[in-house]
């Protein structure tokens, strides 16, 4: 056996999908090398036994040189065995001792274009990106008909490889933003990707940033939107969405969707969405401010309702308001986790269960059973899953504060969470800009 | 490394968020006693303070009334503090009512100074005076709250109040004590036959001291005159009832000769609701403006014999008179002041109906 064989065969030794399959091709003995996995051999072989039989009619000694004349991208035995692994075919011929690449048929690992699954869209386009980079790419194109879509692929890793693509409107786009992507994307080659979080250090981000600089989406509406906007789209191979870049404050209010609702309702829409971070910053802040350290502010009847509420509740506002949203936040993660035919009786275990007999047991106060659904749903009002994530982590830092200070101690958290939210900036751009217009990022 | 001085910092700033915030003895609301109403009066040489709570319980609102004395008010606030098995505030207080004797006697100044400077009551608080035994006047009350009736409702404008009564808060008592230009007319309660409260007038203060009395007609006009809604007043004459819907006042002062002179217009918009014979409008007008200018008159000449500026009119002199001078506003010019008041009267609306007479 040649040593090129051999050598390829010392690499996969392990790989029990691996095989080396002796063809005839056109009466010449070759050997096919590829991946089970991926490749589909049977069709593959079809195919290739077709191209020889159609051209054997008409001059067969011709199309024997023509085979291995046509293709003749000879490889060595590195490339061939990233070929393989990228899930192309190699075609040895032991007589001429070369490696040929083919482009087999491949396995189909990939899901159709279904509607998204984490993000409802109300009366706009259903598609949905998915987890193959080129179909994403192509969704985009297809959404986009323009020569000044840019698409820019790098492969990204060192052992594991990873491909990337940046996706961005040439006129449209900042120039400033894209060279700097591209020099963390040069810079950072051999780093694997394998979780979002690989990309966020590897774009500068610090370790304990709250704001992601990415907005994830999976509707390619919002991407387009993105596009359009001036903003550069990320791709990366295995991750059914796109990653618009870069993310500002404003996004967690506005989807692009709004835009197919008359302009009163999008702002009527948009204000709820304002309205609902408000809520969820506040309202838990303010029950603990109002009922432990600040009762003046209250109107007298509320304030006496509010005290018969908690009529012989043991607990403190703040550790009552910390132990309902807990247990709330369980309940979120435990009905993420369970499969859909569980997660209802989660829900309702632990919303009408819990919720009445924590009541009744005289743990917390009726009042705070409300606040703490107010929140909840408030919570679930502003676009996207990761600015959802954002306030429900924020939501607690003002709580502290207001346990702490009262009513002052919630503007004192509002104040800290918007210096902060004003202190950050993505590629240059300030987190809280709101540029409008024609090359604009907001 | 890096890291732990973070850590560090952290821990520190935490420590010192601690003894800075004073949270430490912050009570939550359940175990707070709200006082919604308090009552002064004096027992010889200490005062004694009553203060009215709301208790929270299942189901049924219930209050209770609780008793403390002691030589300064706030001693006797103590006193109750001690034997109350929850914390007081003074937070919520919505009514401070004075005992008609300890007004007569001591004057307000002593108390109403110091709620000033406690700064625990809000200086909205509405203050009254009880002409009654302030004792059984809180008893009354107690029974009638059983029944789901507040005091303060009965002064609220979303509630009982009518124009009638006049509202003074805990800062108009307190700039009428130190204003050279103004004085204050607090309202004069009494425990009713059939309602919680029966309003009895309004008391003309001078100093901190009662010096005369409002009925509640004059109230109305009194409020008139600093443009206080009278809506929904009815208005009864010799021919006719009619409503007050609106009113304006507009008032110029001048000096002349050292004798200051007023100007003051009150637009009154009214409709008339009860005709009595055949009276025409103009008649209906002339008799009202004659009955408001007249008793309007009749008020001003007694408070500028106690020399009480309950009207506040000096505050239109304040740019005539030199500072040095203002002091004796109450003694030297209020009482030569010549009133020159004009009621205009519009009618907007003769009730659904229409009579003959008027063509």
């Amino acid at each position: 056996m040649n040593s090129i064989i051999v050598e390829i065969n010392e690499v996969f030794k392990d790989a029990e999908d691996f095989f080396i399959e002796p063809f005839s091709l056109a009466g010449e003995a070759v050997l096919l090398l590829g991946l089970h996995s991926i490749v589909n051999l049977i069709k593959t072989k079809e195919i290739l036994k077709k191209d020889m039989d159609t051209s054997e009619v008409i001059h067969s000694i011709k199309v024997k040189r023509t085979f291995f004349n046509r293709k003749g991208i000879e490889i060595n035995s590195e490339e061939a065995i990233k070929s393989i692994l990228q899930g192309k075919l190699i075609i040895y011929s032991k007589e001429k001792n070369i490696m040929l690449l083919f482009e087999p048929i491949p396995i189909e690992l990939n899901r159709s274009i279904e509607p998204p699954a984490n993000e409802n869209v109300l009366q706009g386009p259903l598609d949905s990106f998915i987890e193959d980079m080129s179909t994403n790419i192509g969704i985009v194109r297809k959404k986009v008909s323009s020569a000044q879509l840019s698409v820019k692929t790098y492969t990204l890793g060192s052992d594991q490889k990873k491909k990337l693509s940046i996706v961005y409107l040439d006129d449209r786009a900042d120039k400033g933003v894209i060279k700097k992507i591209i020099s963390h994307i040069e810079m950072n080659q051999h780093t694997n990707i394998l979780y979002l979080q690989h990309l966020y250090r590897f774009m500068g981000m610090r370790k304990w940033e709250v704001i992601p600089q990415f907005n994830n989406t999976e509707m390619p509406l919002e991407a387009v939107d993105g596009l359009n906007k001036g903003r550069v789209i990320l791709f990366v191979d295995g991750f059914p969405f796109a990653l618009i870049l870069p993310h500002l404050l404003w996004d967690m209010f506005a989807q692009a969707n709004d835009r197919n609702f008359a302009y009163p309702i999008m702002s009527a829409i948009r204000f709820l969405r304002v309205l609902g971070a408000l809520v969820t910053l506040i309202f838990p802040a303010l029950y603990v401010a109002l009922v432990a350290v600040n009762p003046e502010i209250l109107k007298i009847e509320l304030a006496l309702s509010i005290a018969q509420s908690r009529e012989g509740i043991p607990y403190p506002p703040f550790v009552e308001i910390t132990i309902m949203l807990l247990i709330l936040e369980l309940i979120i993660e435990a009905s993420i986790r369970l499969p859909l035919s569980i997660g209802p009786t989660v829900t309702m275990v632990g919303g009408i269960v819990i919720g009445q007999a924590v009541v009744d047991a005289k743990l917390v106060s009726n009042l705070l059973i409300i606040i703490v659904a107010a929140t909840s749903i408030a919570n679930s009002s502003v676009v996207g899953f990761q600015n959802a994530l954002i306030l429900r982590l924020l939501k607690y830092v003002v709580v502290i504060f207001a346990s702490i200070y009262g009513v002052l101690g919630i503007l004192s958290g509002l104040v800290l969470i918007s210096a902060y939210f004003a202190s950050r900036e993505i590629f240059g751009i300030p987190y809280t800009s709101l540029t409008k217009g024609r090359g604009g990022i907001g | 490394m890096r890291s732990i001085m973070i850590c560090f910092k952290l821990v520190l700033s935490l420590c010192i968020l601690m003894p800075l915030s004073g949270c430490w003895d912050i009570k939550d609301i359940n175990h707070r006693a709200f006082p919604i109403a308090m009552g002064i009066t004096k027992e010889g040489e200490k005062f004694k303070v009553l203060l009215q709570i709301p208790i929270s319980s299942e189901g049924v609102q219930k209050q209770t009334i609780v008793k403390g004395t002691g030589l300064t008010i706030l001693k006797a606030v103590e006193d109750i503090r001690t034997n109350m098995e929850s914390s007081v505030d003074l937070l919520h207080i919505r009514i401070i009512i004075f005992d008609r004797k300890l007004v007569e006697e001591d004057g307000m100044e002593e108390p109403i100074n110091t709620f000033m400077r406690i700064r625990e009551i809000s200086s909205k608080t509405l203050i009254a005076i009880c002409d009654d035994n302030i004792d059984s006047f809180f008893l009354a009350l107690k029974k009638n709250i059983e029944k789901g009736i507040n005091i303060y409702d009965f002064f609220e404008k979303y509630a009982g109040w009518t124009p009638q009564i006049s509202l003074t808060r805990l800062w108009h008592v307190y700039r009428a004590l130190n204003s050279y230009t103004q004085n204050v007319a607090i309202p004069m309660v009494k425990s009713g036959e059939n309602t919680a409260v029966t309003y009895t007038g309004s008391a003309v203060m001078k100093k901190g001291k009662l010096v005369s009395k409002m009925d509640p007609k004059e109230t109305l006009l009194f409020n008139a005159f600093h443009g206080n809604s009278m809506k929904g007043r009815v208005e009864v004459m010799e021919h006719a009832t009619i409503m007050i819907v609106g009113n304006t006042g507009f008032h110029k002062g001048e000096l002349r000769n050292h004798i200051p002179y007023m100007f003051s217009t009150i637009r009154l918009n009214v409709v008339i609701q009860e005709r009595r014979g055949n009276v025409s409008n103009a008649i209906i007008k002339k008799e009202l403006e004659k009955v408001l200018a007249n008793r309007f008159d009749g008020m001003l000449k007694r408070f500028q014999k106690q020399e009480s500026d309950v009207f506040g009119l000096g505050q239109y002199y304040r740019n005539k008179i030199p500072y040095e001078e203002l002091k004796d506003w109450r003694k030297k010019y209020y009482p030569n002041l010549e009133m020159k008041l004009t009621i205009h009267t519009t009618i907007q609306n003769e009730g659904s109906i229409k009579t003959i007479t008027d063509k």
